[in-house]
């Protein structure tokens, strides 16, 4: 009789265990080749706050962000949907084999994380982690990160300068590439987020269809990796 | 592209209970497939529940005919065939 009482009271005092807030460590690494990442927006927000939805449309501000590697909008939206938010971590470009790191906090209104930057050089290429729920164990936690196309602008693979919403072409080869005189692999505008089938290129440095060398220029995801240590 | 959700109802008995001896729960799963391909379609799918070890194939080893049929043509009905031979697998569409 007793016993059960005891029991009884151990059922009682247990309390669910509630997320409070930690920091996290986000180390992105860039696993490409030979293509760089735009300035990159890392963020803790929350559970349904989403920067784009593969198969639909998208939005302006990722638009921003995948043809210019302009983040500042999506910074904006995400600030105001009270997120916290990292812009820029690696103050700049982050070069094939570099990595960088973003330290944020997580809380039960910003549980979860996402990443994104511009791939250059591509059209409107980015890597994304989208609203991966933030692990509240302590530990170290490794994810890849894929290439996705916005869909807001043809592949034409053209290196122009093109970098603002509605413009085609890509706006440069941080890496130098000299190749020109590209006629357009394509003037297609998909028109909704999808895996980004990734580069064609060609081996004609004055002509041909791509500006983008095919030997220098392609990969295959993974093009990131995300370490995240939960502290 | 299409979102595809799937139901499968799996009978627990045989897989997960043997040691418990105890008499059979449904318990049901709703899997959703979403391709983020731009243009590539996917042949009907085989979604498989099934006890560890029991892979539908290994990397570095060669494969079923049904697996083969399945990924050189799209038909999947004699892999469904092959799962559903195997106590340890439950497989559907």
């Amino acid at each position: 009789m007793i016993q059960n009482i005891l029991k009884s009271a151990l059922v009682l005092s247990v309390t669910t265990a509630s997320l409070v807030a930690g920091e996290i460590d986000v180390k992105v690494v860039n696993l490409t080749g030979g293509s760089y990442f735009t300035p990159l927006l890392v963020s803790t927000h929350s559970d349904t706050k989403r920067l784009y939805t593969t198969g639909s449309a998208a939005s302006t501000s990722l638009q921003k962000m995948a043809e210019g590697g302009d983040i500042a909008d999506l910074a904006t939206e995400l600030t105001e949907d009270g997120a916290n938010v990292v812009s820029n971590p690696a103050s700049g470009l982050l070069a094939p084999g570099a990595n960088t790191t973003a330290t944020l906090t997580t809380d039960t209104t910003n549980p979860r994380l996402s990443i994104v930057a511009m791939i250059l050089p591509t059209n409107d290429g980015f890597v994304a982690l989208s609203g991966w729920e933030v692990p509240t164990t302590a530990g170290t936690y490794t994810v890849n990160l894929n290439a996705y196309d916005a869909g807001t602008e043809a592949n034409d693979e053209v290196i122009n300068g093109g970098g603002a919403v509605g413009v085609a072409g890509i706006p440069a080869d941080p890496g130098g590439s000299v190749a020109t005189g590209g006629t357009g692999i394509t003037a297609n505008v998909e028109g909704f987020v999808h895996i980004h089938r990734g580069v064609l290129g060609d081996n004609n440095d004055t002509g041909g269809l791509s500006d983008l060398k095919s030997t220098k220029h392609g990969w295959l995801n993974p093009v990131a990796r995300a370490i995240i240590t939960v502290k | 592209m299409k979102n595809l959700k799937l139901w499968s109802s799996i009978v627990t008995a045989g897989l997960l209970l043997t040691a418990c001896g105890d008499s059979s729960s449904v318990n049901s799963y709703e899997v959703t497939v979403e391709n983020l391909t731009y243009s590539q379609p996917l042949s009907p799918m085989v979604v498989s529940y099934h006890q560890q070890g029991e892979n539908l194939f290994v990397a570095g080893e060669a494969v079923s005919v049904g697996f083969e049929k399945l990924a050189e043509g799209g038909d999947n009905s004699d892999l469904l065939l092959e799962l559903n031979a195997n106590t340890n697998v439950r497989a559907s569409v």
